[in-house]
């Protein structure tokens, strides 16, 4: 297998593939994202309005009675737009950056000014506000990745394919006199923990990778696609009804009944 | 120039307007935004070296491998161990969160009793020295006609033996274990034929499951995902779970009447239960004839089937008289059923009398089951002392007088015995990779205490995989690496012993051979004469509580089980779980009851009340209501809480077949 950018390697479009055929809505990719990234557990008042959720698994149905009812789960995080990035464009602080390296949409907390501008541009709702400093029980913060600081109250965040492991896996090449990151050593964390395996990761400009395989599929779409900002999710599905459902502007409505 | 008013103004207008052509603001502004991320009580990360440790989750039954990666001594992120063939690398949520388990909020550091005081309830904390004065002062004056029972959650463990010894010892001594859904088919295949049964998923063709999730918490996730490409799936239960939707086939059944299917099913394929035609089947459980007989016929052609009917973790088993049914069924097909060399040890609680318990020593670990406490409290005697073992004040611990905690997950070393749908028997050491708090007692060492035998839990083990070494037979899984090992190659059993502390399982070969011929006649008939009794005990509605209650769990997350606080993402910060107390129903059913998605009710059955939230759930049967035992919003990572009803409360177990399904009322609160 081919490997990937890393400095003065070629650069790389990093995507995923979700088979929404395969997952189950267990919710495992929401919670390792959760460790990865250190995001709190949910505050005493928090909703699903606004808690912070980087990776959201939502439930789906396809509107019958019973018992033709059926059900479904799309796990949805930031699209890593490619092109027209609407959070991007309006960001005032430049706070939010595509990495030309990697494709990916980058958040940096520590420059956001909280005006959540980006969240009212994201079509995805993939955008989520830190209403409240981040708590965690008495003890529990010594189980927290060393890799990712926590961020505090007033700024955004978000899926950035867990970053963190980008930059561990740059530092592994390096230290092994590589230019090339190698793909088994750069899995997000919701890759690594999905039990169904539903989640596919890796370079889409590589033909080589079964990520950039499976996003041609004809089963393959992405979300919203007429708004042309070129997302680098794509999902796979062969049930018509969840294809025109995940296709809806928000997915995030079409709920269970 | 005068210098008036209006200059003054004119100057900072200009100023301010000015100042926006300089970087000054804009410097002020990046520079607020990064103070404000660098506040002193940002909580501090870990630092230290980072290391890879292995170990094997105790959560639940399914014996899953863990990789943790560990900064000095503290495990920061857990994951599967994608070397194995045992979990493919999966962990299901509530095991990739186990880490935070020993900080979770509701943890019983030491130990303490609970007593009720003019109607109030007041705590004090004593030693673990006290707490077994405490129960040795209650054994000696232990009435005739009760008993000590110890309740062992996970059967199968060296623990387990121990607690057996050690029940012959104590007082009027009993060995009970909790109601235990997984296994239950096989269990009772062992009983019916007398050779314990384990299940080649990875070779069947075809799997019917009657209401047990499959794919949602049951057996080893990894494994089962791994199967799941190669079987076809029937999943027959009342409502869309998250198994019925993933499934190749639904088969929506009325509560309860599961048992008039497999009736038909083994009619069709053997003859036997003459009688239940389709067309009766259909009448009786509402499940069309056609489907009956296609499912007979897919079950005929299948090479290796497999009909799998545990039941829920929260709706509870099924009765013996049911899965001797379901049983019989996998002995009527090509069956991916093999002999297994390890017999399934269970003495369940409901066998013994009711009122006969004295003392009740709970044991520390989860049967991954939500049991109803009523299920265990119809069997306490009046004034009975309960005793909690486990590390945390939920679960049982709601409902004893004393507490004495254990150390929490990853504290101490533990055992993992054969998992429910392993296709051998096996045995793994789950080493402790966090330093136990002071305070925390081994609960098999507590009660060798109170038995005056005293026992220390490591040696016994030490003693068993001494044991394994000298039979030689078997072979040691690495979780570094998936080296594989017959156990002949450990040239001493200290050898075996750290292998399996660093990270190992041991598994016995798959076994070869058919699991048993066909079923006898007298088998099927009596198979078929119990679950007819039983279908005629049920049924029968009560007017003033005319709905249909079924209770579901999610395995690991309810009884005495705990998860971590960052599981509210899926109940409370998504939609993507239910949290416990939601009661779904059918649209049809909230608008004859005038119930809303997301309204209050009370939910009343004949053991009491219990508010609830309201799901309007078009994948429910009208008639039906779906109720969650487990994690409530509130209880997840909040502050100790003790009392207030849960569903499981108001569940009512019956005879031998507890709680599957209740006769309930809704109304708006
Ligand atoms: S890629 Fe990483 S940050 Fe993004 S959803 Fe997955 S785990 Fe979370
Ligand atoms: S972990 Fe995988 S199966 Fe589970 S909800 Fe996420 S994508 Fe779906
Ligand atoms: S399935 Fe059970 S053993 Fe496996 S990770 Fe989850 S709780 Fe642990």
């Amino acid at each position: 297998m081919s490997t990937t950018t890393a400095k003065n390697a070629k650069n790389a479009r990093y995507g995923m593939v979700i088979d929404l055929d395969r997952c189950n809505g267990c919710g495992a990719c929401m919670v390792a994202c959760a460790v990865e990234n250190n995001v709190p557990p949910a505050q005493a008042k928090a909703t699903a309005r606004t808690g912070i959720t980087w990776m959201r698994v939502e439930n789906v149905a396809n509107g019958a009675s019973f018992p033709e009812h059926r059900t479904a789960f799309i796990p949805i995080m930031c699209q890593q737009c490619g092109e027209e990035t609407p959070c991007v464009s309006v960001c005032p602080q430049q706070a939010v950056e595509v990495d030309p390296k990697t494709g990916i949409v980058d958040q940096m907390p520590q420059r956001c000014l909280g005006c959540r501008y980006c969240m009212a541009a994201c079509p995805y709702h993939a955008r989520y506000f830190n209403w409240w400093d981040p708590e965690w029980p008495a003890g529990m913060e010594k189980a927290l990745n060393p890799e990712v600081a926590p961020r505090m109250r007033g700024v955004v965040e978000k899926c950035n394919f867990c970053h963190g492991r980008y930059h561990a896996a740059k530092a592994k090449a390096a230290a092994a006199g590589r230019r090339d990151i190698d793909p088994a050593d750069y899995q997000p964390a919701c890759v690594e923990a999905c039990p169904t395996r539903a989640i596919v990761f890796g370079d889409l400009d590589d033909r080589s990778s079964q990520a950039a395989q499976l996003a041609k599929s004809p089963d393959a779409f992405r979300l919203l696609p007429k708004l042309g900002t070129e997302p680098k999710i794509y999902y796979l599905t062969r049930r018509p009804w969840v294809r025109e459902i995940a296709s809806a502007s928000s997915p995030a409505e079409v709920r269970r009944g | 120039m005068n210098f008036g008013r209006r200059t003054l103004l004119q100057f900072a207008g200009g100023s301010a307007a000015g100042a926006l052509f300089t970087p000054i603001p804009w410097r002020l502004l990046w520079d607020s935004a990064v103070w404000t991320q660098n506040w002193s009580w940002i909580p501090k990360l870990p630092r230290g070296e980072v290391t890879e440790k292995f170990s094997t989750c105790t959560l639940c039954p399914a014996a899953c491998p863990v990789k943790a990666r560990c900064v000095g001594n503290q495990p920061v992120s857990l994951t599967g161990v994608a070397a194995t063939a045992e979990s493919n690398g999966a962990l299901c949520p509530v095991g990739l969160a186990g880490h935070h388990l020993p900080y979770h909020p509701k943890r019983a550091v030491l130990p303490f009793r609970r007593r009720s005081v003019n109607g109030k309830v007041a705590v004090s904390p004593l030693s673990a020295d006290e707490a077994a004065a405490a129960i040795a002062e209650r054994l000696n004056a232990l009435p005739a006609g009760q008993s000590t029972v110890i309740l062992d959650e996970r059967p199968g463990r060296v623990t387990s033996r121990i607690y057996q010894t050690l029940a012959a010892k104590l007082p009027r001594g009993e060995y009970v274990t909790s109601p235990q859904t997984e296994g239950g088919t096989l269990a009772k295949l062992e009983s019916l034929t007398g050779t314990p049964a384990a299940m080649n998923m990875a070779g069947a063709d075809l799997v019917v499951s009657f209401g047990t999730p499959l794919l949602d918490g049951w057996g080893t996730p990894g494994r089962v995902f791994a199967a799941r490409d190669r079987f076809r799936l029937i999943q027959v239960e009342p409502l869309l779970s998250r198994t019925a939707a993933a499934a190749d086939l639904w088969i929506p059944v009325y509560p309860g009447t599961e048992a008039a299917l497999a009736l038909g099913l083994l009619n069709l394929l053997t003859g036997a239960a003459s009688g239940w035609t389709p067309e009766k089947v259909q009448s009786v459980s509402g499940v069309p004839a056609e489907s009956v007989a296609r499912i007979a016929a897919e079950l005929k052609a299948a090479k290796a089937a497999l009909v799998i009917a545990d039941g829920d973790p929260g709706g509870g088993a099924f009765s013996p008289d049911e899965q001797s049914l379901f049983a019989a069924l996998n002995l009527a097909v090509d069956s991916a059923v093999h002999p297994c060399g390890v017999p399934r040890v269970t003495r369940p609680i409901e066998a013994l009398p009711d009122a006969s318990i004295g003392v009740l020593l709970c044991d520390a670990a989860s049967s991954g089951a939500g049991t109803p406490w009523r299920v265990i409290a119809r069997k306490l005697a009046p004034a009975a002392m309960v005793v909690s073992l486990s590390p945390f004040l939920e679960g049982y611990g709601r409902h004893a007088e004393l507490i004495v905690p254990a150390p929490a997950y990853l504290e101490s070393l533990q055992e993992v015995p054969t998992a429910p749908d392993a296709p051998a028997a096996g045995f793994a050491l789950a080493p402790p990779l966090i330093p136990a708090r002071p305070g925390a007692t081994e609960p098999a060492e507590f009660i060798a205490r109170l038995a005056g035998e005293p026992v220390t839990l490591s040696v016994e083990l030490k003693k068993h995989v001494e044991a394994l070494h000298a039979t030689g037979k078997g072979e040691v899984v690495r979780y570094a690496g998936g080296e594989v090992t017959p156990v002949k190659d450990f040239k001493t059993s200290d050898e075996l012993w750290n292998a399996l502390n660093q990270g190992a399982c041991w598994r016995q070969g798959l076994p070869a051979g058919m699991y048993a011929s066909k079923p006898s006649a007298r088998l099927l008939q009596a198979a078929v004469q119990s679950a007819e009794r039983r279908l005629a005990a049920g049924g029968q509605t009560d007017p003033a509580r005319p709905l249909m209650l079924i209770t579901t769990a999610w395995r690991a997350t309810a009884g005495n089980a705990q998860v971590s606080p960052l599981l509210t993402k899926l109940y409370q910060e998504s939609e993507l779980r239910e949290p416990g107390n939601s009661a779904a129903i059918h649209p049809d059913t909230s608008q004859k009851l005038n119930l809303k998605h997301g309204g209050q009710a009370i939910l009343t059955t004949a053991c009491g009340s219990c508010p609830v939230a309201i799901v309007v759930d078009a994948g429910v049967m009208p008639g039906v209501v779906s109720a969650v035992i487990g994690p409530t919003v509130d209880s997840i990572g909040a502050a100790p809480r003790n009392g207030g009803s849960t569903i499981g409360d108001i569940c009512a177990p019956d005879g031998d077949a507890p709680w599957r399904v209740t006769s309930a009322q809704l109304r708006r609160a």
